[in-house]
């Protein structure tokens, strides 16, 4: 099978050879995490509002079921492509692993542009796609869940869609549903939630107070509120700034939390927040901090800006926020990196949650999913740093090493290989 | 025949039924003695031409009975046997209603023969018309009606007398609005007691769309019927301003007109502070009073309806005030806040805007006279605040597609929440709602962040109390206003995602909501009906139209409506397949309408990053001045003009702030989107601002710069020198706004610029002049700016 060079699949794979070296993992192994176990292609004809047809081509990957169903989200995207696909199922593999949730890695995607869809054009072409691929998803095979431009409405019309198609109740063949109807409690602020956690361990072990010390957050979306407010809350941070995509706000007496939450949905924007200063997205990554949450885009942190990082603790709440120059540089001066896949993996946790909810039809209170994911990524980060010790490198090298050595010992044990 | 006739007449078949029937239907000619001959004629021709009766038969008859009675068979004799017998013969073979219908036909005949003589007479008085108007219209309606061949000269007549002489309004007009339709306009019409006048170009345009989309006869829609109303509006005649400058000795502004731009702009404070100075007559206000008694204390909005104003090809949107009075409390006070608003819709005649409009448009010499549309405004009370749940702008052609999935014809909202008045300006940082009808639901945004990002923040509603126009954050409004309206009008977060409500009665978090008028557009047939309201109303004006609307309660009303011109819509350009990259100024990706502007001889260029690096508000404005200055310079050249963010914002921050005057010779207006300065170019399409663009054959484009594939020469723009003082010995270069002259920055040639709709590419590039040799290089020719005769529709 030939792959594009330069895609995100050449990149994952080259992570799992890395691995592979540094685990010692035989050949066949490392050959058999390096792909997918399971590829689906469809093309769904879908009926438009205007009575004409559209084909859709769509995918589904299974890449590696050996530690349990598969699991991870739909993307509606134009430029959706079966490499971007892979190399999602991929990671989403690693990370159900570093969290040691008993699930595999999963991935699919659909070709479209959700901007040229009305809502009832949605609901049918998250029918078709449904259609498509009921033979291979289910609780025991594979757990689809909401992933860029597909949101809790689609996953319900999806789940609706399964259950028809077999007639039964199956509120678990999909997360990420709504309340009403399956979903779980504790979802919203989960990947801030985990986040925290992680940081918690991460201080402990290094001796590092947060009391009263002061965080920053990058981007101020869902993530990066949720870890203002859970960073003061639980772990008695001190916020003194933050930003969005047009500007930034700074008060080294501290910000409260709560208020500029309420002000940023307020007027859409943390620009002109009384008592601070301005400041931009570039300076925030600068200032003298205890713990910084990177909560918005992939390569904020490069080569040419990691040095005039000062935090302490850089929690990668975004996807992919640090590039592989800026690690080594934050590495050598010191600056504990949690990594994405580790520190936002709060996420597919509490999905894994619902999942787990779905199947015994009794839902949990909020404090009982709480609890549940501390102890999850407690153990998590207990893991990833004992690895780093042993192994004398990085928590991300760690993390990957962790969750690559699980799905090998899942896969020896079937006797795959 | 004659058989059948001789059996009538026997005593077999003419039972005592009938006798009756002749009896009563006797009786019903004689209130009317002097139509009996004319009334037994067409009962006549009406058994006539159904066979059942002829002359020769009825002679026989007559004389038959003559013969019977023992009486004289002379002609005398026969003619009243004749009349008795067709009377009796129509009383056996017609219903009562047809009796009826056919009685008051002739009564129509006679009170139309009135109508006709009196618009035939030279200086008969509009109430002498409007009495016989009104007596014609007092008879019963029935089933048969004067041909529309016959009645056209009397409706045309009425109408230009009373309405509008504009032709193409006339010629639209007099196929939808019947006599009838007229004199129930009457009934809203206030006049002065001194001078006549019309009801102008708004009013006007109003009442034919009421009646495209309500008619009273033929092609009746019962959805329209349940669902679209038009405000209560009432009509003051342009006599009012008329008698007004006569009784202040104000008619001297009349010239005012004639002045250049610069002393009508100094002068025009003086002359608003005059007109409220001055006041109505005694009389007049007596008519203000009983008005304002009669409509009740609701809030009215005063518009400006001129006689040109809204005419086919000239919309003079937004040139004229309208100005809108809470009317609560005591009616003095009501009177005088009327009064006064009256007063600054009538000054705005000679307001510079309004003024260089008409000298852009050729219209300079027309006796502009003023007349005023008032309506009580479409909204509820909450709390202190009256507004409507959704009001805007309708366009029968839709500009603004960002896919091609989008239907052209089926048309375009620009919505907003409270007053309409938020979608017809060209706002601040903040969105009304695009929706185009063939895909109502459909928006470019998809993230629920962008969707918030991308939607209205402020809201224009009455405030009651303080008898103002406000702009208020619509999150305010969220907790005041009761279910089931917020249903309709936003979309709040639900466990982390925005969805619009499932129930009228669900509790919305409101933090949290913004405007989208998903439901509204799901569970109403707002949009539908909207989508064919403009089609039949396109279809019988003959070209693209714009309608303003508002939603409250269920209900939709019609505001106003205007035709467009329709030539800048519909072009379709071809962009030219071999341009060197190297000629290549800039390119875009998104375009409103098709068009091709040729030879552009001079570039006025905004630059971005130095207007992002001014700091106050002052320096700011002065942007906009200086623009405004080298467009008065540029008269007679062609242009184009390229700035940062928003051109026409009224927020400095967003981009440049300039009215239409600053910027009404170029051909191009470009805008440059880039990033930290000014707003993201935000199709202005339904703004009053918009509509100066495409009546004055400005092409609107935006740049996106940093999009990828976007080409924009910023070098060409940023380095050329600056031709200004070649221009005007007397100007000082000014570092923000740079004018080029493109040809001596290029080798002689020209900015040739391309826009394609429906591929929605657009390019602007250096090419060698491309009008005919015969027609003489543009250095030669130096009326460039393209003086085209807007297509107004006149035959």
């Amino acid at each position: 099978m030939k792959t594009e060079q330069f895609n995100a699949f050449a990149i994952a794979q080259q992570q799992i050879d890395h691995a592979a070296e540094k685990l010692e993992l035989d050949d066949a192994t490392h050959e058999l995490l390096r792909w997918p176990m399971r590829e689906l292609k469809a093309t769904l004809p879908v009926k438009m509002d205007d009575g004409t047809t559209r084909l859709f081509h769509a995918f589904r990957i299974r890449y590696n079921t050996a530690r349990g169903p598969a699991k991870g989200g739909v993307r509606w995207h134009p430029q959706e492509t079966m490499d971007t696909v892979r190399a999602l199922s991929a990671w989403m593999t690693w990370k159900t692993a570093v969290v040691d949730l008993p699930l595999g890695g999963g991935k699919g995607g659909v070709v479209c542009n959700p901007k040229e869809l009305s809502e009832t054009e949605k609901e049918r072409l998250a029918r078709a796609y449904v259609r498509a691929i009921a033979g291979s998803i289910g609780v025991t095979k594979d757990v689809p869940a909401p992933d860029v431009y597909t949101t809790p409405q689609i996953m319900a019309w999806m789940m609706d869609e399964y259950e028809t198609i077999l007639g039964e109740n199956h509120p678990g063949v999909i997360t990420g549903k709504p309340l009403a109807l399956g979903g779980s409690k504790g979802r919203q602020d989960a990947t801030a939630r985990g986040g925290v956690y992680v940081t918690r361990e991460a201080a402990a072990t290094a001796g590092i107070d947060l009391k009263g010390a002061p965080m920053a957050v990058q981007g101020f979306g869902n993530a990066g509120m949720n870890a203002a407010l859970l960073g003061e809350e639980i772990l008695g941070l001190k916020l003194v700034a933050a930003c969005d995509s047009k500007s930034g706000v700074y008060n080294p007496k501290g910000i409260s939390a709560a208020a500029l939450v309420e002000y940023k949905i307020r007027t859409g924007a943390v620009k002109g927040f009384p008592d601070a200063d301005e400041i931009t997205n570039g300076e925030i990554l600068g200032l003298p901090v205890t713990v910084l949450f990177p909560a918005a885009l992939e390569n904020v942190i490069r080569a040419d800006n990691a040095e005039s990082l000062k935090c302490r603790i850089c929690c990668e709440l975004a996807n992919g926020p640090t590039t592989p120059e800026a690690d080594a540089i934050l590495d050598q001066k010191g600056i504990i990196v949690l990594p994405d896949f580790l520190a936002n993996a709060g996420g597919v946790t509490v999905s894994y949650f619902e999942q787990v909810q779905n199947a015994y039809n009794l839902y949990w209170e909020l404090q009982e999913v709480h609890w549940r994911l501390d102890q999850r990524m407690t153990q998590a980060f207990s893991s990833v740093h004992e690895m780093s010790l042993r192994n004398k490198s990085d928590l991300r090298e760690a993390a990957y090493l962790v969750a690559i050595a699980r799905v090998a010992e899942a896969c020896k044990l079937r006797g795959w290989v | 025949m004659a058989q059948k006739q001789k059996e009538g007449f026997s005593s077999q078949n003419i039972g005592s039924t009938d006798l009756v029937r002749a009896y009563r239907l006797h009786e019903q000619m004689l209130k009317y003695p002097h139509l009996m001959g004319e009334i037994r004629d067409l009962f006549f021709s009406v058994l006539k031409k159904r066979d059942l009766l002829d002359a020769e038969s009825l002679r026989g008859d007559a004389a038959l009975l003559l013969e019977a009675l023992g009486e004289p068979v002379d002609e005398q004799a026969i003619k009243q046997i004749t009349g008795i017998l067709i009377d009796v013969y129509f009383a056996h073979h017609l219903s009562w209603e047809d009796v009826e219908n056919h009685i008051n036909l002739v009564r129509k005949r006679e009170a139309f023969r009135t109508l006709t003589r009196l618009m035939n007479s030279e200086g008969a008085a509009s109430a002498r018309i409007g009495k016989a108007l009104k007596e014609f219209c007092a008879i019963p309606r029935g089933s048969l009606f004067i041909r529309p061949g016959e009645s056209m000269g009397v409706r045309v007549g009425l109408l230009s007398r009373f309405i509008s002489d504009q032709l193409p309004f006339l010629g639209v007009a007099k196929n939808h609005i019947a006599m009838r339709d007229i004199d129930e306009l009457m009934d809203r019409i206030i006049r002065n007691p001194r001078r006549e006048g019309r009801i102008g170009g708004k009013a006007a345009g109003m009442f034919l769309a009421y009646k495209i989309i309500l008619p009273a006869l033929a092609d009746r829609d019962p959805e329209f019927e349940k669902y679209v109303r038009i405000p209560e509006s009432y009509y003051f005649t342009s006599g009012f301003l008329t008698d007004f400058l006569d009784t202040n000795n104000l008619f001297w502004l009349h010239s005012q007109k004639y002045k250049n731009l610069e002393t009508i702009e100094e002068e025009f404070t003086q002359i608003c502070e005059t007109i409220q100075r001055a006041s109505f007559p005694a009389d007049v206000v007596a008519q203000f009073r009983d008005f304002l008694q009669k409509t009740g204390e609701h809030p009215l909005i005063i518009r400006s309806s001129s006689l040109l104003e809204d005419n086919v090809g000239y919309t003079f949107s937004g040139k004229y005030d309208s100005v809108f009075i809470a009317n609560q409390g005591d009616l003095e006070l009501r009177t005088a806040e009327f009064s006064t608003g009256l007063k600054q819709v009538l000054a705005s005649v000679f307001s510079p805007r309004a003024i260089l409009y008409r000298k852009d448009h050729n219209l300079l010499d027309f006796d502009e006279r003023m007349s005023i549309l008032v309506q009580k405004v479409v909204g509820r009370r909450y709390g202190d605040y009256f507004f409507p749940t959704a009001a805007g702008v309708a366009y029968s052609q839709n500009m603004y597609g960002w896919t091609p999935r989008i239907v052209r014809t089926d048309g375009l909202l620009r919505m907003v929440f409270g007053l309409g008045t938020r979608a017809v300006e060209r706002i601040g940082p903040d969105y009304p709602r695009m929706v185009p009808l063939s895909h109502p639901l459909l928006r470019p945004e998809v993230s629920g962040e962008d969707i918030k990002k991308y939607s209205q923040k402020l809201v224009d509603v009455l405030d009651l109390k303080s008898n103002s126009l406000e702009t208020i954050p619509a999150t305010e409004l969220f907790e005041s206003i009761t279910s089931p309206d917020l249903y309709y009008i936003v979309s709040a977060e639900k466990e982390g995602h925005l969805a619009a409500p499932l129930f009228k009665t669900e509790k919305i978090e409101t933090l949290s909501a913004c405007v989208t008028f998903d439901n509204l557009l799901s569970k109403t047939v707002l949009a539908g009906l909207l989508k064919r309201i403009l089609h039949r109303l396109e279809q019988a004006c003959g070209r693209p139209v714009e309608v303003e609307f508002a939603w409250d309660d269920g209900l939709l009303y019609v505001l106003q409506c205007r035709a467009l011109a329709a030539s800048a819509l519909v072009e379709k350009v071809s962009i030219p397949e071999e341009i060197d990259p190297q000629e290549v100024l800039f390119t875009c990706t998104s375009v409103l309408y098709s068009s091709q502007v040729e030879d552009i001889e001079y570039i006025v260029y905004v630059d971005p990053q130095a207007y992002g690096a001014i700091a106050t508000f002052e320096e700011r404005l002065a942007v906009g001045h200086a623009v405004g200055k080298v467009n008065r310079l540029l008269e007679g050249r062609t242009y184009a003009l390229f700035g940062p963010g928003r051109w026409g914002t009224n927020d400095v921050k967003m981009g440049v702030k300039i009215s239409y005057e600053d910027i009404n010779r170029t051909r191009v207006l470009a805008e440059i989107a880039v990033k930290d300065v000014g707003a993201s170019p935000e199709p202005s399409l339904g703004t009053h601002f918009f509509n100066d663009l495409v009546e004055a054959n400005i092409v609107p484009v935006a740049i996106y710069p940093e999009s990828p594939g976007t080409v924009f020469r910023e070098d060409f723009f940023k380095n050329s020198p600056d031709c200004i003082a070649s221009l005007d010995p007397h100007a000082r270069a000014n570092p923000i706004v740079r004018v080029i002259n493109v040809a001596a920055c290029s080798e002689g040639r020209y900015l040739q610029v391309y826009l394609d709709s429906e591929l929605q590419k657009g390019v602007g590039f250096l090419g060698p002049c491309r009008r005919s040799r015969f027609a003489g290089s543009p250095q030669k020719e130096p009326g460039q700016r393209k003086k085209e005769p807007i297509d107004t529709g006149r035959p």
